[in-house]
Protein backbone atom coordinates (compact mmCIF):
# COMPACT_ATOMS: atom_id res chain seq x y z
CA UNK A 1 0.00 0.00 0.00
CA UNK A 2 1.33 3.42 -0.98
CA UNK A 3 0.79 6.13 1.63
CA UNK A 4 0.76 9.74 0.47
CA UNK A 5 0.93 12.55 3.01
CA UNK A 6 -0.75 15.77 1.87
CA UNK A 7 0.09 18.97 3.77
CA UNK A 8 -1.93 22.11 3.00
CA UNK A 9 -3.59 24.65 5.28
CA UNK A 10 -6.49 25.03 2.84
CA UNK A 11 -9.26 22.47 3.43
CA UNK A 12 -10.43 23.07 -0.15
CA UNK A 13 -7.00 22.20 -1.49
CA UNK A 14 -6.72 19.09 0.72
CA UNK A 15 -10.07 17.84 -0.63
CA UNK A 16 -9.03 18.54 -4.21
CA UNK A 17 -5.63 16.86 -3.86
CA UNK A 18 -7.18 13.87 -2.12
CA UNK A 19 -9.73 13.42 -4.93
CA UNK A 20 -6.99 13.55 -7.55
CA UNK A 21 -4.64 11.18 -5.74
CA UNK A 22 -7.41 8.64 -5.15
CA UNK A 23 -7.31 8.01 -8.90
CA UNK A 24 -4.06 6.11 -8.33
CA UNK A 25 -4.60 2.46 -7.42
CA UNK A 26 -3.69 1.20 -3.96
CA UNK A 27 -3.11 4.61 -2.45
CA UNK A 28 -3.89 5.69 1.12
CA UNK A 29 -4.03 9.43 1.79
CA UNK A 30 -3.07 11.06 5.07
CA UNK A 31 -3.99 14.75 5.46
CA UNK A 32 -2.12 17.39 7.45
CA UNK A 33 -3.26 20.98 8.02
CA UNK A 34 0.17 22.61 8.42
CA UNK A 35 3.89 21.87 8.53
CA UNK A 36 3.95 20.87 12.20
CA UNK A 37 1.03 18.48 11.73
CA UNK A 38 2.75 17.10 8.62
CA UNK A 39 5.99 16.45 10.52
CA UNK A 40 4.12 14.60 13.24
CA UNK A 41 2.24 12.49 10.68
CA UNK A 42 5.44 11.91 8.70
CA UNK A 43 6.95 10.21 11.75
CA UNK A 44 3.81 8.24 12.59
CA UNK A 45 2.78 7.15 9.10
CA UNK A 46 6.13 6.77 7.29
CA UNK A 47 4.60 7.88 3.98
CA UNK A 48 5.85 6.71 0.58
CA UNK A 49 5.53 10.24 -0.83
CA UNK A 50 4.70 13.72 0.46
CA UNK A 51 2.86 16.64 -1.17
CA UNK A 52 3.34 19.92 0.62
CA UNK A 53 2.26 23.52 0.28
CA UNK A 54 4.87 26.19 1.14
CA UNK A 55 2.88 28.93 2.84
CA UNK A 56 1.36 27.31 5.95
CA UNK A 57 0.85 28.43 9.57
CA UNK A 58 2.93 27.01 12.45
CA UNK A 59 5.58 25.56 10.13
CA UNK A 60 6.18 26.46 6.49
CA UNK A 61 6.69 23.90 3.75
CA UNK A 62 10.40 24.83 3.48
CA UNK A 63 10.88 24.27 7.22
CA UNK A 64 9.04 20.95 6.99
CA UNK A 65 11.27 19.72 4.14
CA UNK A 66 14.38 20.83 5.99
CA UNK A 67 13.31 18.98 9.13
CA UNK A 68 12.57 15.82 7.15
CA UNK A 69 15.81 15.89 5.16
CA UNK A 70 18.21 16.95 7.93
CA UNK A 71 16.39 16.46 11.25
CA UNK A 72 14.96 13.05 10.34
CA UNK A 73 17.84 12.28 7.98
CA UNK A 74 15.37 11.05 5.36
CA UNK A 75 16.94 11.68 1.97
CA UNK A 76 14.78 9.32 -0.07
CA UNK A 77 11.05 9.95 0.47
CA UNK A 78 9.96 12.03 -2.55
CA UNK A 79 8.56 15.43 -1.58
CA UNK A 80 6.47 17.32 -4.14
CA UNK A 81 5.91 21.04 -3.51
CA UNK A 82 2.45 22.31 -4.56
CA UNK A 83 2.32 26.09 -4.28
CA UNK A 84 1.03 29.37 -5.70
CA UNK A 85 4.62 30.75 -5.77
CA UNK A 86 6.19 30.47 -9.20
CA UNK A 87 9.38 32.44 -8.47
CA UNK A 88 12.71 30.91 -9.57
CA UNK A 89 14.15 31.68 -6.12
CA UNK A 90 11.46 29.70 -4.32
CA UNK A 91 11.77 26.83 -6.79
CA UNK A 92 15.55 26.76 -6.31
CA UNK A 93 15.27 26.85 -2.52
CA UNK A 94 12.82 23.94 -2.57
CA UNK A 95 15.07 21.86 -4.80
CA UNK A 96 18.17 22.74 -2.73
CA UNK A 97 16.38 21.56 0.40
CA UNK A 98 15.68 18.23 -1.30
CA UNK A 99 12.27 18.46 -2.94
CA UNK A 100 11.71 16.07 -5.84
CA UNK A 101 9.28 18.16 -7.89
CA UNK A 102 7.64 21.59 -7.91
CA UNK A 103 4.05 22.06 -9.09
CA UNK A 104 2.37 25.46 -9.33
CA UNK A 105 -1.25 26.16 -8.41
CA UNK A 106 -3.84 26.22 -9.80
CA UNK A 107 -3.13 22.54 -10.37
CA UNK A 108 -4.12 20.41 -13.32
CA UNK A 109 -5.26 17.12 -11.78
CA UNK A 110 -4.00 14.91 -14.62
CA UNK A 111 -0.57 16.59 -14.62
CA UNK A 112 -0.26 16.32 -10.85
CA UNK A 113 -1.07 12.60 -10.99
CA UNK A 114 1.61 12.20 -13.68
CA UNK A 115 4.20 13.94 -11.48
CA UNK A 116 3.28 11.73 -8.52
CA UNK A 117 3.40 8.59 -10.69
CA UNK A 118 6.82 9.66 -11.95
CA UNK A 119 8.12 10.09 -8.40
CA UNK A 120 6.68 6.74 -7.32
CA UNK A 121 8.21 5.04 -10.39
CA UNK A 122 11.55 6.58 -9.37
CA UNK A 123 11.30 4.84 -5.99
CA UNK A 124 10.57 1.49 -7.63
CA UNK A 125 13.37 1.88 -10.17
CA UNK A 126 15.99 2.96 -7.62
CA UNK A 127 18.31 0.16 -6.46
CA UNK A 128 17.80 -0.96 -2.86
CA UNK A 129 20.38 0.65 -0.60
CA UNK B 1 18.01 -26.84 -67.25
CA UNK B 2 14.65 -26.37 -69.01
CA UNK B 3 14.06 -23.38 -71.24
CA UNK B 4 10.59 -21.82 -71.10
CA UNK B 5 8.75 -21.09 -74.25
CA UNK B 6 8.30 -17.40 -75.14
CA UNK B 7 4.48 -17.66 -74.70
CA UNK B 8 4.98 -19.01 -71.17
CA UNK B 9 7.35 -16.14 -70.33
CA UNK B 10 4.84 -13.59 -71.66
CA UNK B 11 2.08 -15.22 -69.63
CA UNK B 12 4.24 -15.16 -66.48
CA UNK B 13 5.08 -11.50 -67.05
CA UNK B 14 1.39 -10.71 -67.50
CA UNK B 15 0.58 -12.53 -64.24
CA UNK B 16 3.37 -10.64 -62.46
CA UNK B 17 2.11 -7.37 -63.88
CA UNK B 18 -1.47 -8.12 -62.69
CA UNK B 19 -0.16 -9.11 -59.27
CA UNK B 20 1.86 -5.88 -59.04
CA UNK B 21 -1.20 -3.85 -60.05
CA UNK B 22 -3.32 -5.64 -57.42
CA UNK B 23 -0.65 -5.05 -54.80
CA UNK B 24 -0.40 -1.37 -55.71
CA UNK B 25 -4.19 -1.01 -55.47
CA UNK B 26 -4.15 -2.78 -52.08
CA UNK B 27 -1.24 -0.59 -51.00
CA UNK B 28 -3.19 2.56 -51.94
CA UNK B 29 -6.25 1.25 -50.11
CA UNK B 30 -4.17 0.55 -46.99
CA UNK B 31 -2.52 3.99 -47.18
CA UNK B 32 -5.97 5.58 -47.32
CA UNK B 33 -7.05 3.45 -44.34
CA UNK B 34 -3.93 4.46 -42.37
CA UNK B 35 -4.69 8.11 -43.17
CA UNK B 36 -8.30 7.66 -42.00
CA UNK B 37 -7.11 5.87 -38.85
CA UNK B 38 -4.70 8.73 -38.12
CA UNK B 39 -7.50 11.28 -38.47
CA UNK B 40 -9.73 9.11 -36.26
CA UNK B 41 -6.96 8.74 -33.68
CA UNK B 42 -6.44 12.52 -33.68
CA UNK B 43 -10.19 13.01 -33.14
CA UNK B 44 -10.15 10.51 -30.27
CA UNK B 45 -7.15 12.29 -28.71
CA UNK B 46 -8.96 15.63 -28.95
CA UNK B 47 -12.15 14.09 -27.54
CA UNK B 48 -10.17 12.49 -24.71
CA UNK B 49 -8.59 15.86 -23.87
CA UNK B 50 -12.06 17.47 -23.85
CA UNK B 51 -13.48 14.72 -21.61
CA UNK B 52 -10.48 15.04 -19.27
CA UNK B 53 -10.97 18.82 -19.15
CA UNK B 54 -14.69 18.42 -18.42
CA UNK B 55 -13.95 15.82 -15.76
CA UNK B 56 -11.43 18.18 -14.14
CA UNK B 57 -14.00 21.00 -14.18
CA UNK B 58 -16.74 18.81 -12.68
CA UNK B 59 -14.37 17.62 -9.99
CA UNK B 60 -13.39 21.21 -9.14
CA UNK B 61 -17.04 22.30 -9.08
CA UNK B 62 -17.87 19.37 -6.80
CA UNK B 63 -15.10 20.43 -4.40
CA UNK B 64 -16.28 24.07 -4.47
CA UNK B 65 -19.92 23.19 -3.75
CA UNK B 66 -18.99 20.54 -1.17
CA UNK B 67 -16.73 22.96 0.72
CA UNK B 68 -19.14 25.93 0.52
CA UNK B 69 -21.92 23.91 2.14
CA UNK B 70 -19.70 22.04 4.61
CA UNK B 71 -20.22 24.61 7.34
CA UNK B 72 -22.74 27.12 8.66
CA UNK B 73 -20.03 29.25 10.26
CA UNK B 74 -19.66 32.57 8.44
CA UNK B 75 -15.89 32.60 8.98
CA UNK B 76 -15.56 29.16 7.38
CA UNK B 77 -17.70 30.08 4.38
CA UNK B 78 -15.53 33.16 3.85
CA UNK B 79 -12.39 31.04 4.25
CA UNK B 80 -13.68 28.66 1.57
CA UNK B 81 -14.44 31.55 -0.80
CA UNK B 82 -10.86 32.82 -0.28
CA UNK B 83 -9.34 29.38 -0.78
CA UNK B 84 -11.28 28.79 -3.99
CA UNK B 85 -10.17 32.10 -5.51
CA UNK B 86 -6.53 31.56 -4.46
CA UNK B 87 -6.12 27.87 -5.27
CA UNK B 88 -8.61 27.11 -8.02
CA UNK B 89 -8.99 30.39 -9.88
CA UNK B 90 -5.40 31.49 -9.21
CA UNK B 91 -5.33 34.96 -7.65
CA UNK B 92 -3.66 36.48 -4.60
CA UNK B 93 -4.97 39.97 -5.26
CA UNK B 94 -8.68 40.17 -4.54
CA UNK B 95 -11.29 41.22 -2.00
CA UNK B 96 -14.71 40.02 -0.90
CA UNK B 97 -17.14 42.79 0.10
CA UNK B 98 -20.52 42.46 1.73
CA UNK B 99 -23.26 44.46 0.04
CA UNK B 100 -25.61 46.39 2.30
CA UNK B 101 -27.62 49.10 0.59
CA UNK B 102 -25.16 51.60 -0.89
CA UNK B 103 -22.33 50.43 1.35
CA UNK B 104 -19.63 47.92 0.48
CA UNK B 105 -17.63 46.60 3.43
CA UNK B 106 -14.57 44.43 3.11
CA UNK B 107 -15.15 40.96 4.58
CA UNK B 108 -12.03 39.13 3.43
CA UNK B 109 -9.11 39.75 1.12
CA UNK B 110 -5.76 38.52 -0.15
CA UNK B 111 -3.06 40.98 -1.18
CA UNK B 112 -2.49 44.64 -0.38
CA UNK B 113 -5.26 45.63 2.06
CA UNK B 114 -4.82 49.40 1.67
CA UNK B 115 -5.11 49.24 -2.12
CA UNK B 116 -8.03 46.84 -1.98
CA UNK B 117 -9.91 49.08 0.47
CA UNK B 118 -9.72 51.90 -2.08
CA UNK B 119 -11.37 49.82 -4.82
CA UNK B 120 -15.01 50.78 -4.07
CA UNK B 121 -13.98 54.46 -4.41
CA UNK B 122 -12.00 54.05 -7.62
CA UNK B 123 -14.04 51.39 -9.41
CA UNK B 124 -17.35 51.66 -7.56
CA UNK B 125 -19.41 52.32 -10.69
CA UNK B 126 -18.01 49.21 -12.41
CA UNK B 127 -18.67 47.08 -9.31
CA UNK B 128 -22.23 48.46 -8.98
CA UNK B 129 -22.79 47.74 -12.68
CA UNK B 130 -21.79 44.09 -12.22
CA UNK B 131 -23.97 43.85 -9.09
CA UNK B 132 -27.00 45.01 -11.06
CA UNK B 133 -26.33 42.88 -14.09
CA UNK B 134 -24.03 39.81 -14.21
CA UNK B 135 -20.42 38.82 -13.48
CA UNK B 136 -17.81 40.85 -15.32
CA UNK B 137 -14.76 39.19 -16.88
CA UNK B 138 -12.04 41.31 -18.46
CA UNK B 139 -12.04 40.60 -22.22
CA UNK B 140 -9.08 38.62 -23.59
CA UNK B 141 -6.37 40.88 -24.93
CA UNK B 142 -7.05 43.70 -22.46
CA UNK B 143 -4.42 44.10 -19.77
CA UNK B 144 -5.74 47.07 -17.81
CA UNK B 145 -8.51 47.24 -15.23
CA UNK B 146 -10.07 44.66 -12.96
CA UNK B 147 -9.80 40.99 -13.92
CA UNK B 148 -13.23 39.93 -12.69
CA UNK B 149 -16.21 41.10 -10.65
CA UNK B 150 -18.33 38.29 -9.35
CA UNK B 151 -21.55 39.27 -7.52
CA UNK B 152 -22.82 36.70 -5.01
CA UNK B 153 -26.57 36.80 -5.48
CA UNK B 154 -29.57 34.84 -4.21
CA UNK B 155 -32.17 35.56 -6.84
CA UNK B 156 -31.97 39.33 -7.31
CA UNK B 157 -30.57 40.01 -3.85
CA UNK B 158 -26.83 40.72 -3.86
CA UNK B 159 -25.19 39.37 -0.70
CA UNK B 160 -21.56 40.11 -1.52
CA UNK B 161 -19.15 40.71 -4.35
CA UNK B 162 -15.74 39.22 -5.17
CA UNK B 163 -13.47 41.63 -7.03
CA UNK B 164 -10.30 40.15 -8.54
CA UNK B 165 -7.66 42.74 -9.38
CA UNK B 166 -5.08 40.42 -10.91
CA UNK B 167 -4.13 36.76 -11.33
CA UNK B 168 -1.02 34.86 -10.26
CA UNK B 169 2.02 35.60 -12.49
CA UNK B 170 1.93 32.08 -13.96
CA UNK B 171 -1.71 32.54 -14.98
CA UNK B 172 -2.06 34.67 -18.11
CA UNK B 173 -5.86 34.90 -18.19
CA UNK B 174 -9.09 33.44 -16.89
CA UNK B 175 -10.02 30.24 -18.70
CA UNK B 176 -13.56 29.14 -19.53
CA UNK B 177 -13.35 26.72 -16.58
CA UNK B 178 -12.34 29.58 -14.22
CA UNK B 179 -15.38 31.54 -15.35
CA UNK B 180 -17.59 28.55 -14.60
CA UNK B 181 -16.08 28.24 -11.12
CA UNK B 182 -16.73 31.96 -10.52
CA UNK B 183 -20.30 31.56 -11.77
CA UNK B 184 -20.84 28.71 -9.31
CA UNK B 185 -19.38 30.91 -6.56
CA UNK B 186 -21.79 33.61 -7.68
CA UNK B 187 -24.86 31.54 -6.79
CA UNK B 188 -23.71 28.76 -4.42
CA UNK B 189 -21.41 31.15 -2.55
CA UNK B 190 -24.34 33.50 -2.02
CA UNK B 191 -26.57 30.68 -0.74
CA UNK B 192 -23.81 29.53 1.64
CA UNK B 193 -23.30 33.10 2.90
CA UNK B 194 -27.03 33.61 3.40
CA UNK B 195 -27.37 30.29 5.26
CA UNK B 196 -24.45 31.22 7.53
CA UNK B 197 -25.90 34.67 8.24
CA UNK B 198 -29.36 33.22 8.98
CA UNK B 199 -27.79 30.56 11.22
CA UNK B 200 -25.89 33.22 13.17
CA UNK B 201 -29.04 35.30 13.45
CA UNK B 202 -31.01 32.27 14.70
CA UNK B 203 -28.30 31.54 17.27
CA UNK B 204 -28.38 35.14 18.51
CA UNK B 205 -32.18 35.15 18.76
CA UNK B 206 -32.22 31.80 20.50
CA UNK B 207 -29.67 33.06 23.00
CA UNK B 208 -31.62 36.25 23.76
CA UNK B 209 -34.88 34.25 24.09
CA UNK B 210 -33.21 31.91 26.57
CA UNK B 211 -32.03 34.91 28.59
CA UNK B 212 -35.54 36.39 28.53
CA UNK B 213 -37.13 33.07 29.62
CA UNK B 214 -34.64 32.74 32.51
CA UNK B 215 -35.35 36.31 33.58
Amino acid sequence: MTTILVADDSATMRTLLELNLKKLPGVRIVLAKDGADALQKFEAEKPTLVLTDLHMPNMSGFEFIEKVRTGKNDKHTPIVIVTTRDEAESRQRGMDLGASAYVCKPINGAELVQVVEGCLAGITAAPAS
Amino acid sequence: MSVRKPEEVVELLQQASELTRDLMTENQRLRRRVGEAEVESQKFAERFAQVQDQSELLQNLFVVIHRLHASLELAEVLATLREVVINLVGSEDFGIWSVGGAELSLLAFEGNEAELRKLPETTGAQIRGALEREPYFRPDGESLGLTAICPLKVGERAMAVIVIRSLLPQKPRLSENDRQILEVLSNQGAVALMSAQLYEQALRESKSLRIEVRA
